[in-house]
């Protein structure tokens, strides 16, 4: 693993390295001082794009809890207002004397782009999410909150409710869900729905509700209004009363299931309230858990550079 | 129109019953049970309780589905009402029919579906589904809650008379309503190119009225087939008038594109040559065709290209009708006309079997609307249709039973005659 770029970058090996490092991570915060020296001297940049508050932070403290230098480099004060293009900014990065880019960017490829210049000056590149394409990290942090909880993948059911089509996280979810070995399945409506998703077997459920049950894992998207312009919904009222989770479907669930959300979430949209004081209900692990796994994936890519 | 409540036992002697499964006819009798089918035989014994009706030489079927009519309601009471229209209705031997949206306010949110359909109970003639709009206000740009819409009772979307003109936003009314199995009713129709009030051609220039290209109807019927196919959604043509139509359909269908149309009785019967004097009572959208337009629409319809025969029950008031031909509104009014019309010009003239003309007006319909046919069987509830096919009608004002009385059929003699339709625990004598 040279960059991180997709979930497929990534082998299952590779996905229980970076559980094993997270899992040794999480002792060290629990430290009164929780930071260890690993990445002293090293200064990595992020680059977001597009706005973000969590993502971005959820690096800096993970680079900040391995004693690596970060500079936050964001969209609204950068040069790109000014025009700067990819390519200068490339450039200019290499004259910086980088050792590695986070990168969130509204267009899909971008951090591939990066990551095709970057790659001889042995500079690696994180994909923090690019359009609607990936977001790798949470994609791994998702798996990891499962992992500590089920241990195994093997047979876990795992249901993605809401929009499958523009959101990165469900594709790099559902690649990281299948490559180890889960039973993946979803639920929209159809103006949600990629066209030919049938041909990635995934079962689509027009009513989840009859099925909830089975599921180890129910994970609600994020309702993006900020990504499209046109109304792939009527109304929030009507999506929330079908597509969203509230008490009564908890009890449908298992008892050990976990509800996850990649966050922010819209309350009364993709979830409604009452589920938060749920003990299934993770949202606030998965927050955790982000960070451990960030410090795992930096750790391990200075790792392979050496 | 005389309504009776249905006496305990009521037989029907010596009908005719069209059997649309079997297609056959048969000689029976019928015996009704507090408005259940009782008995069906060749022949039943009278008793003095029963009531008696002698249908000698009528026919007998289900009652007909109207997927087009335009119920004026909320809005335009003085257009009609859900007493005359319904009425109407009954009259032309239709037990359900769909009502479209374009009322005023149109028929965007559930409470307006609940409305429609609870005040049709005060009366209980006939069933009303309602069709509602595929976008708010009719307006080509926001969808509405399909679920709540359904839920309320809606049994299909369309922004009649306002094709949603961006494909962006028809896609994603295909796609939203496939989550909830809505079929999507198009008015086919491109309104920037349909900029007249008849068919653009010779009879256009020589009458000097502004025409309607054929095409805008085949342009967007094209486009409309194809985006539902794209995301695999249910779609439905209304009123198909041309032969371009005709012959990219057939195209699409040899191609297994998946649709479902229909034509109007008016369609296969009038041509712009009808339009005499300025007569707006042949003004309809869309416009009356050539003779060869109206010949492809038979073909058709024998072909089984055109799955269905609907009405467009137009309603105008005669002062608005009474106008200009450009300011007056576009449609007639046709519930009463539209079987009488089908059978003399398809029937009678030897294009459709009976049975075959019974398809397009419920077998088919019912299989757009996902709705089960109410068979004429023992133990389902009488929803019939009495149809004298050899009894002359005349179809003067005294006979209209709709508030409107726009229509180019007025004081037309036909060849036969709707006697009666029993439904909902009713006999209504036509």
């Amino acid at each position: 693993m040279k960059h991180l770029l997709s979930v497929n970058d990534l082998n299952e090996k590779d996905i229980y390295k970076i559980f094993e490092y997270a899992f040794q991570f999480e002792e060290v915060l629990s430290r009164p001082i929780p930071i260890v020296p690993s990445l002293k001297g090293k200064t990595i940049l992020t680059l977001f794009y597009e706005p973000s508050t969590r993502t971005q932070t959820s690096f800096t403290l993970a680079c900040k809890r391995l004693s690596c230098d970060v500079i936050n480099f964001s969209f609204s004060t950068s040069s790109v207002l000014k025009g700067e293009s990819l390519l200068d900014t490339v450039k200019n990065v290499l004259k910086m004397k980088i050792d590695g880019i986070i990168i969130r960017h509204p267009v899909a490829g971008v951090p591939n782009f990066l990551a095709h210049y970057l790659d001889k000056e042995n500079i690696f590149v994180i994909n923090a999410g690019d359009g609607i394409n990936e977001h790798p990290t949470q994609a791994l942090l998702d798996a990891y909150t499962l992992y500590k909880k089920f241990k195994d993948f093997r047979n876990l059911k795992i249901l993605i409710i809401g929009d499958i089509k523009h959101s990165r996280v469900a594709h790099s979810d559902i690649l990281i869900f299948q490559k180890l070995g889960c039973e993946v399945y979803v639920s929209c409506p159809y103006s949600f729905l990629p066209i030919d998703f049938e041909k990635t077997k995934i079962p689509y459920l027009s009513d989840f509700r009859k099925e909830l049950g089975k599921f180890d894992c129910v994970i609600t998207l994020r309702v993006q209004k900020e990504r499209h312009n046109l109304s792939y919904l009527p109304s929030i009222r009507e999506y929330h009363l079908l597509y969203g989770i509230k008490k009564e479907d908890l009890n449908k669930m298992k008892k050990d299931a976990l509800l996850m959300h990649p966050g922010p979430v819209n309350w009364g949209v993709e979830l409604s309230y009452d589920v938060l004081e749920d003990k299934r209900c993770v949202i606030l692990d998965q927050v955790f858990n982000g960070v451990v796994i960030r410090m795992a994936i930096i750790f391990l890519l200075f790792q392979e550079k050496v | 129109m005389k309504i009776e409540n249905l006496p305990e036992y009521f037989l029907l002697k010596n009908g005719i019953l069209i059997d649309l499964d079997k297609k056959e006819k048969r000689e029976v009798d019928i015996l009704i049970k507090e408005g259940k089918i009782e008995k069906i035989a060749k022949e039943i014994e009278k008793k003095e309780k029963f009531k008696i009706l002698d249908v000698k030489d009528c026919y007998i079927f289900p009652g007909l589905i109207d997927l087009h009519t335009h119920l004026r309601i909320p809005g335009r009471e003085d257009e009609e009402t859900i007493e005359t229209g319904t009425k109407a209705a009954i009259a032309g031997g239709f037990t359900k029919i769909c009502c479209m949206p374009n009322t005023e306010p149109p028929l965007d949110n559930e409470s307006l579906i609940t409305y429609l359909i609870e005040e049709n109970k005060k009366y209980n003639y006939c069933d009303i589904y309602p069709i509602a709009c595929a976008t708010k206000k009719r307006e080509g740009k926001e969808l509405c809650d399909y679920y709540f819409l359904k839920k309320a009772g809606a049994i299909a979307i369309s922004d009649d008379g306002s094709p949603i003109s961006s494909s962006q936003i028809l896609r994603l009314v295909l796609e939203y309503s496939k989550t909830f199995d809505l079929p999507y009713f198009s008015h086919c129709e491109d309104k920037e190119l349909a900029r007249g009030v008849i068919n653009e051609g010779f009879i256009s220039y020589k009458l000097g009225l502004r025409g309607i290209p054929d095409i805008s109807e085949t342009i967007f019927a094209f486009r409309d087939v194809l985006i539902a196919n794209y995301v695999k959604s249910k779609i439905h043509l209304c009123h198909i008038s041309s032969k371009k139509t005709v012959e990219v359909l057939r195209f699409l269908k040899e191609n297994n594109y998946r649709f479902t149309c229909e034509t109007a009785p008016h369609y296969f019967t009038l041509t712009e040559n009808d339009i005499k004097n300025y007569d707006t009572n042949y003004k309809v959208n869309p416009p009356l065709k050539r003779e060869e337009d109206k010949e492809e629409i038979k073909k058709a319809l024998k072909e089984g290209l055109i799955d269905v025969i609907a009405s467009d029950h137009a309603p105008h008031l005669l002062s608005e009708k009474e106008e200009d031909f450009e300011k007056a509104p576009f449609g007639i009014i046709g519930l009463e006309t539209c079987f009488l019309l089908s059978y003399e010009e398809l029937v009678l003239k030897g294009n459709l079997t009976i049975f075959e003309l019974l398809e397009k007006f419920i077998t088919n319909p019912t299989k757009i609307l996902g709705i089960e046919i109410n068979r004429i069987k023992e133990g389902n509830w009488a929803e019939l249709v009495i149809f004298s096919p050899k009894e002359k009608f005349i179809y003067s004002e005294d006979k209209i039973h709709s508030k409107s009385k726009n229509t180019p059929f007025l004081n037309k003699e036909f060849k036969s005659k709707i006697k009666a339709v029993i439904n909902n625990n009713k006999i209504f004598y036509i």
